[in-house]
């Protein structure tokens, strides 16, 4: 019974967590419960970043057609990192492919905030005491695992766990080649010494996270803020892109955004017709005439 | 249009997923007399229309495609 109480007070840790916390990249609280004996938690639709992995399977066509969509995932989840530590002064600390989630447009998402905190925070530092043997352990650097005592700095447990996913995701699990400049600042991650560890705005330099293979979806993730000329230019890329790109892609990211844009089109279609109705008939003779022998004053 | 005939011909949408609101703008679409509208959406519903159904086919589509052969007026 006490056993269950402390996991049903970690549990709704996370849920208080969850519901205050507000960015594209963390996971959206819906709605959740608590009963004696469960804790209920609904979020936006989403699938486990671990699930998700297994569901590419090993054939290699796969696997090279998700290289993008895994490039713009983890520069989701640095994103949301970035946004953890700069504006809300906390950390996650427990970063690994279950607390990481995949939602059907194709962005990761973090998610499971039971032991986010700051640990120089009293109340955390001794909610993390309290409870480090439930920590999950797999994502933790070496030194934290023997002395079982969660670091000052939550910076470097969040790091160091994003790099064992990289490592995972890109070299174990698909086997996958990365520029040299992503394989150095990985290796940095996870170093033992977290002096070498680069910065999240190093770490979006590498050109995975900032380059061609990523840009149509930055494109998309800004498109209402895009020019008509821009706009054009951004659904004509999406055109030629099309057979390769997911099909949860296309369904939830690039056809809303392309029916809207018919619907504003159309919408307008009528107006315009208005328009063009009365030049074809201000240019007329008999308007001509009506100019000359009576003109506005 | 180029882009939802593009996502039905590589079978990134089925007639489950394709969303309801592409299905009402179709309908606008074709209740117009523009011709180059028409001349883009007749190019592009030989893999669009797989995602419709045969109701909507018959109510929003055909009548319009029919109409636009009797089409004399060039806007």
């Amino acid at each position: 019974m006490k056993s269950q109480n402390r996991f049903s007070s970690v549990a709704q840790r996370g849920i208080q967590k969850i519901r205050l916390l507000k960015h594209p990249y963390v996971l959206s609280y819906v709605d959740s419960s608590v009963s004696e004996d469960s804790v209920l938690l609904v979020t936006e639709a989403c699938v486990p970043l671990k699930n998700w992995i297994d569901s590419i399977g090993s054939n290699r066509d796969a696997i090279n057609g998700s290289i993008s969509s895994i490039h713009w995932g983890f520069r989701c989840i640095i994103t949301a990192l970035e946004f953890l530590h700069s504006s809300c002064g906390i950390g996650h600390n427990a970063i690994d492919l279950s607390t990481i989630f995949v939602v059907k447009d194709g962005d990761w998402k973090v998610g499971r905030f039971e032991y986010s905190g700051n640990p120089s925070n009293s109340a955390d530092e001794s909610f993390f005491r309290d409870n480090f043997s439930l920590v999950p352990k797999g994502f933790l650097p070496p030194d934290v695992q023997q002395n079982m005592k969660i670091p000052g700095s939550f910076v470097l447990l969040d790091m160091y766990a994003l790099g064992k996913c990289m490592e995972m995701i890109y070299f174990e699990i698909l086997n996958v080649s990365v520029s040299d400049i992503l394989r150095r600042l990985i290796n940095k991650m996870v170093h033992k010494d977290p002096r070498h560890q680069p910065s999240f705005a190093q770490l979006l330099r590498a050109p995975e996270f900032h380059g061609e293979s990523v840009q149509l979806f930055i494109d998309l993730k800004d498109f209402s803020l895009k020019s008509n000329v821009e706009s054009i230019e951004i659904l004509k890329n999406v055109a030629n892109r099309v057979p390769s790109l997911s099909p949860s892609m296309c369904v939830y990211k690039i056809l809303p955004i392309v029916v809207e844009k018919l619907r504003i089109a159309l919408n307008d279609f009528q107006n315009r017709d208005s328009r063009e109705a009365s030049r074809t008939v201000s240019s007329t003779p008999l308007c001509k005439y009506l100019k000359v022998y009576f003109p506005s004053p | 249009m180029e882009i939802l005939s593009s996502v039905s011909e590589h079978g990134k949408v089925t007639e489950s997923n394709f969303p309801t609101s592409a299905i009402d703008i179709l309908g606008s679409a074709w209740s117009l007399s523009d011709r180059s509208i028409r001349n883009s959406l007749l190019k592009t519903c030989k893999h669009v229309v797989p995602m419709l159904s045969s109701t909507f086919v018959n109510k929003s589509i055909f009548d319009p495609m029919i109409a636009g052969f009797a089409d004399s007026n060039a806007k």
